[in-house]
């Protein structure tokens, strides 16, 4: 059953792995795009960043599963950043998107909201993995 | 520190622990740090600690994020029909709804839009709600000409507009089904898009006030 379940999630993982580092890029345009235009953008999109974070959960949750992704050790923690970093972009972007589509407030405030949603975010992650630095593996022997 | 107690095999300690042979009698580490071996598992339950608490945050995210997209972007479909009136309240601008321009049943009108505290300069987002299929329009703001030729995409377009002011938006070209295009003002005390037809030739005009009072002429 689990090789059923492997022979889904690879390939799909190996898609993933891409996108989850070019995602944070493709927001960041897509916030530029906003802010220089002045018009809403379709870029940010929960469901995606959410397939991504599910999919490097199991990789840590199922030994067999993420055994191949352990190999790089850098892989998985350089993914969750990652997706904690699209998340803290698309929350300022959903905030500018409601600035140009909605204009509840100026363009300033939209800035510097985002500005604020996006470093408090990546403050919290920075947190975690102070607590709970990723692992050296390193023989200490 | 080792070699220190190791020179001091006399202590009875030493001996034990060598009797005990915690490392097949190699005792290189001193007996101060405790076992190694439980100090190497006391290192790697903390390591696996670390770990979980990534593997818990990532997905308490990933709960997060879904719960997000239920929340922001689970909009209900709209379509031409929900529009006949010509305004489409909270509709965000750049929606689609038609694949082509015939069939609408939109017929020209004008609107008058008020404004909240945005005295000054206000923006106008317009673009073609059904097929891209080349309409272009002129935007005018009380009488001068703000957008000329304006080709409509599906994607919107931004114009700064004064307020208040009477915006007019006058069909130059059809590419086909009829001039069909939204407009939507950020500001505006009322969240509507605007739906609109506008023949060739013909303008409609989109009165912005500012709080109710009446605009210029």
């Amino acid at each position: 059953m689990k090789w059923l379940v492997a022979i889904v999630y690879h390939p799909i993982m190996l898609i993933l792995i891409i996108v989850t580092l070019f995602t944070p890029f493709m927001l960041y345009d897509g916030i530029k795009q906003v802010i220089k235009y002045e018009v809403p953008s379709a870029s940010f999109s929960f469901v995606v960043l959410s397939l991504l974070a599910l999919w490097v959960y199991l990789a840590m949750k199922s030994e067999f599963l993420g055994r191949p992704y352990r190999k790089v050790t850098i892989l998985l923690p350089l993914m969750q950043m990652a997706i904690y970093t699209s998340a803290a972009l698309t929350a300022g972007g959903l905030v500018l998107n409601d600035w140009a589509d909605h204009g509840a407030y100026s363009k300033s405030w939209a800035i510097g909201i985002a500005a604020a949603l996006f470093i408090a975010i990546r403050l919290l992650m920075s947190l975690l993995y102070w607590k709970h630095p990723v692992n050296n593996h390193a023989d200490h022997h | 520190m080792a070699g220190n107690e190791q020179q001091g095999g006399e202590h009875g300690e030493q001996r034990v622990s060598e009797q005990r042979g915690v490392n097949g009698g190699y005792t290189g580490r001193s007996d101060r740090q405790g076992d190694p071996a439980q100090a190497d598992e006391r290192e790697q339950r903390a390591l696996g600690k670390g770990t979980n608490k990534q593997r818990y945050w990532i997905g308490i995210t990933a709960l997060i994020l879904l719960a997000g997209f239920f929340f922001f972007e689970n909009k209900s479909t709209v379509s031409v029909n929900d529009i006949r009136s010509g305004i489409g309240k909270g509709i965000s601008a750049g929606a689609v709804l038609a694949s082509t321009d015939e069939g609408t049943g939109l017929t020209p009108r004008d609107y008058t839009i008020a404004m909240n505290d945005e005295s000054g300069a206000g923006r106008m987002l317009i673009w073609d709600f059904a097929a891209e299929d080349g309409d272009v329009v002129t935007v005018k703001a009380d009488g001068v000409i703000i957008a000329e030729n304006l080709t409509l995409l599906n994607n919107p377009f931004a114009i700064s507009v004064p307020v208040p002011s009477v915006v007019e938006i006058i069909g130059v070209k059809d590419g086909g089904g009829g001039i069909t295009y939204g407009v939507k003002f950020p500001g505006a005390i009322s969240n509507n898009a605007y739906f609109n037809a506008a023949p060739v030739g013909s303008s409609n005009k989109y009165t912005i006030t500012l709080n109710g009072a009446s605009a210029a002429p």
